[in-house]
């Protein structure tokens, strides 16, 4: 949230996505079940909830609902005590 | 400490397959060895993972991040030196705070350091365009400067999979995939597209003001927008893919592997799946060259090259991939040499296992995706080049962690942006003062020194900075202290975690060398042994290393005989150094390296200290499974 706020904006968040996933072995991240789930799970870390989530969840998805669906995913299975 | 937004989700991807283990945090110390490791070196342990600071090339002290599994095959089995393991019991929530806290510090100054360059790339492509305008030959601003060793022009990946000569003939996979893009996104769409992406070059200037105008520090994750070399590269990359496409142009030359041998056929069930993957892959291009994401551009020509790579697997009845490995890859030299081959021969048979064992796991899938595929293509590409080596003795590429494909390809001249020359310069002079700037506040953060900023006192500034100040003591039984103390040594680290931490046990994962003789002294005759294995001429476990100073005897297993094996090794190392200098003309200076050093390094053995382990050019996984010895402490 910090770094949204401080200008970070949501297209340097995919690429950063994208540069980890290339070292997962993938390059069509937004396609990648693993790899989404682990953004879920980072935003449920990062405490991402409400209209935040839905839109940081739709930015990274892209317009993609089976994307969407594994964010999703990766974010009710993350346990934050 | 909460991490910050970009960090916490960046480590969410980052733990993709971390299972939950009992709360521990192993405290390693790695015994000493020569060269750069004569004080030994430090470590901690968390799950599958050891978090490690090394002082790297430039004097920086850098946070790894290794698979444990990968950092005791480097330590024990090729550097030949023991590491000792302090378990700390820990809660669960101690455990995942500090996990998390070497986690957020890596990927921070990974994000410092991706800045860093990104930054030393606009001063490359700058010197690129400055040239062009100025019709100046092009200099590097420094020796290895530009994006990736380049005189300025990024290097495109993806497009060298594809042949761009005028008489290339149109490949039908490519015009059967225009023509589904074309259905759904209309006719004309692509030269649209293209002639968009060209303005959008044209237009591209670099950043006028720093986007982060804050000093680094190791908590904080930098704000920055791609640079202007990288905001090039990925709009000139998706520039390319959609000319790949609308031209249907055919792979390059020899970018396609294969093997004649019949293992290398495609079963039936191989068949089936890649038809399946093939048919979705081409699918998702119909999507994906319309994707507005930055990197879509390397995504699809990786994926039209495969997709023709599919199509001639299918036609030929056997398994093509692309040549994955980058230009510049580290290779395996002198492939001929008789003592490389037990080496290689092992490594042919993991590479052929780990190959079949990926394609029954792509016929295995519910439903193949990239991961499967690429799984299948990455180890194909390691197998047929460790084969294509050992059959005409040529240098094997190899790769660490995961390979997919690269196909890199230079900036032709004519898609870089257009500047005057006057601003060109101005901008060049702008980007230089920041990546100076930056260069000299990333050596105050990171800059290694020898007692306050070593590999040890990263390490419990790291693990205690986790932890709230006032728990320290409850969470982790008690403190380390650095400052005027001899902690930053490691072996006294070890003994001071030791005295200070809750250790619950003790264990000690033993080199290669003392491994193998424990399992010699078991089964044979022990003086036979002790003979056999003390020097370097006789010894079945260690080969002769081009890269180990010159000795005769170990002693790290030679407690009272140490001085006199000490001495043998100083005169034979002044030996070797003379002798050395007899053939400097023929052989060059490495005899007399090794041999001077080997008399250096044999000093410490005269006053009973062992340094020298020796090392091992390669070490066979078949021994290199090392035991746990473990001393058990009372809490």
């Amino acid at each position: 949230v910090q770094w949204l706020r401080s200008g970070g904006d949501v297209a340097s968040l995919r690429a950063g996505i994208g540069e980890l996933a290339r070292k997962k072995g993938i390059t069509d991240w937004e396609q990648d079940q693993k790899t989404l789930e682990g953004v879920g799970r980072g935003f449920k870390q990062a405490s991402i909830s409400g209209q935040r989530y839905t839109d940081l969840s739709a930015a990274v998805a892209g317009g993609n609902l089976q994307a969407a669906e594994w964010i999703r995913k990766g974010y009710k299975a993350e346990r934050v005590d | 400490m909460r991490s910050s937004f970009a960090a916490a989700v960046l480590m969410g991807v980052m733990a993709v397959g971390v299972a939950a283990q009992a709360a521990h945090v192993d405290y390693l110390h790695v015994e000493a060895n020569v060269g750069g490791s004569s004080g030994g070196h430090a470590a901690v342990r968390i799950d599958d993972y050891v978090y490690h600071y090394r002082n790297v090339a430039g004097g920086a002290l850098r946070l790894s991040r290794q698979e444990f599994e990968n950092f005791r095959y480097v330590y024990t089995v090729a550097e030949n030196r023991s590491i000792r393991v302090g378990r700390i019991d820990v809660s669960d929530d101690t455990r995942d705070r500090v996990r998390d806290h070497f986690n957020r510090r890596y990927l921070i100054e990974q994000e410092h350091y991706h800045v860093l360059a990104m930054q030393r790339d606009d001063v490359a492509m700058l010197t690129r365009i400055v040239a062009a305008a100025t019709l100046e030959p092009v200099v590097p601003a420094r020796p290895g400067a530009g994006p990736r060793g380049h005189a300025g022009a990024p290097v495109l990946r993806g497009v060298g999979f594809f042949a761009w000569g005028p008489d290339a003939n149109p490949d039908r996979s490519l015009v059967s995939l225009r023509a589904a893009v074309e259905r759904v996104r209309g006719e004309g769409w692509l030269v649209g597209r293209i002639a968009a992406i060209d303005a959008e070059i044209a237009a591209l200037r670099p950043d006028a003001v720093a986007f982060e105008a804050r000093p680094p520090t190791r908590d904080r994750m930098p704000i920055h927008a791609a640079g202007f070399a990288g905001r090039f590269s990925r709009l000139a990359t998706a520039r390319m893919a959609l000319a790949a496409l609308a031209q249907a142009r055919p792979l390059a030359s020899g970018v396609l592997l294969s093997e004649a041998a019949p293992d290398w056929r495609l079963a039936g069930a191989e068949r089936t799946a890649l038809r399946a993957y093939g048919v979705a892959l081409e699918r998702r291009l119909v999507e994906l060259v319309g994707s507005t994401r930055a990197d879509r551009g390397e995504a699809a020509l990786i994926g039209m090259a495969r997709l023709i790579a599919i199509r001639e697997s299918l036609a030929a009845e056997r398994w093509r991939v692309l040549d994955a490995f980058p230009r510049g890859s580290e290779a395996i030299e002198d492939v001929d040499h008789p003592g490389r081959g037990e080496f290689l021969g092992e490594l042919h048979r993991h590479a052929r296992s780990v190959s079949f064992d990926a394609r029954k796991a792509l016929i295995a899938a519910e439903t193949v995706g990239e991961r499967e595929y690429n799984a299948v293509e990455a180890a194909a590409n390691r197998y047929l080049e460790v084969r294509a080596g050992i059959a005409t003795g040529r240098d094997i590429r190899v790769h660490g962690g995961f390979l997919v494909p690269y196909g890199e390809f230079d900036t032709p001249r004519v898609l870089l942006p257009r500047m005057d020359a006057e601003a060109a310069q101005a901008a060049l002079a702008v980007a230089r003062e920041r990546e100076t700037g930056l260069a000299r506040s990333l050596d105050a953060v990171y800059g290694y020194d020898l007692i306050s900023q070593n590999c040890v006192s990263a390490i419990f500034d790291t693990l205690e900075g986790a932890l709230p100040p006032d728990e320290v003591v409850d969470r982790l039984g008690g403190r380390v202290e650095i400052r005027n103390t001899l902690n930053f040594v490691p072996f006294v680290s070890f003994d001071a975690v030791l005295q200070s931490y809750r250790v619950a046990r003790v264990d000690e994962i033993p080199s290669l060398r003392r491994t193998q003789m424990a399992a010699m002294y078991a089964r044979e005759n022990s003086a036979k042994v002790y003979l056999r294995e003390s020097n370097t001429l006789t010894s079945s476990v260690y080969r002769d290393n081009p890269r180990d100073p010159f000795f005769l005897f170990f002693t790290d297993d030679a407690i009272w005989p140490r001085p006199i094996y000490g001495a043998i090794n100083f005169i034979a190392g002044i030996g070797q150094a003379a002798f050395g200098l007899l053939r400097l003309p023929f052989e060059g200076p490495r005899e007399v390296v090794a041999g001077a050093q080997g008399a250096f390094f044999s000093l410490p053995e005269l006053f009973f200290v062992n340094l020298r382990k020796g090392s091992l050019d390669y070490g066979p996984s078949s021994v290199a499974r090392t035991g746990l010895q473990s001393e058990h402490r009372a809490h």
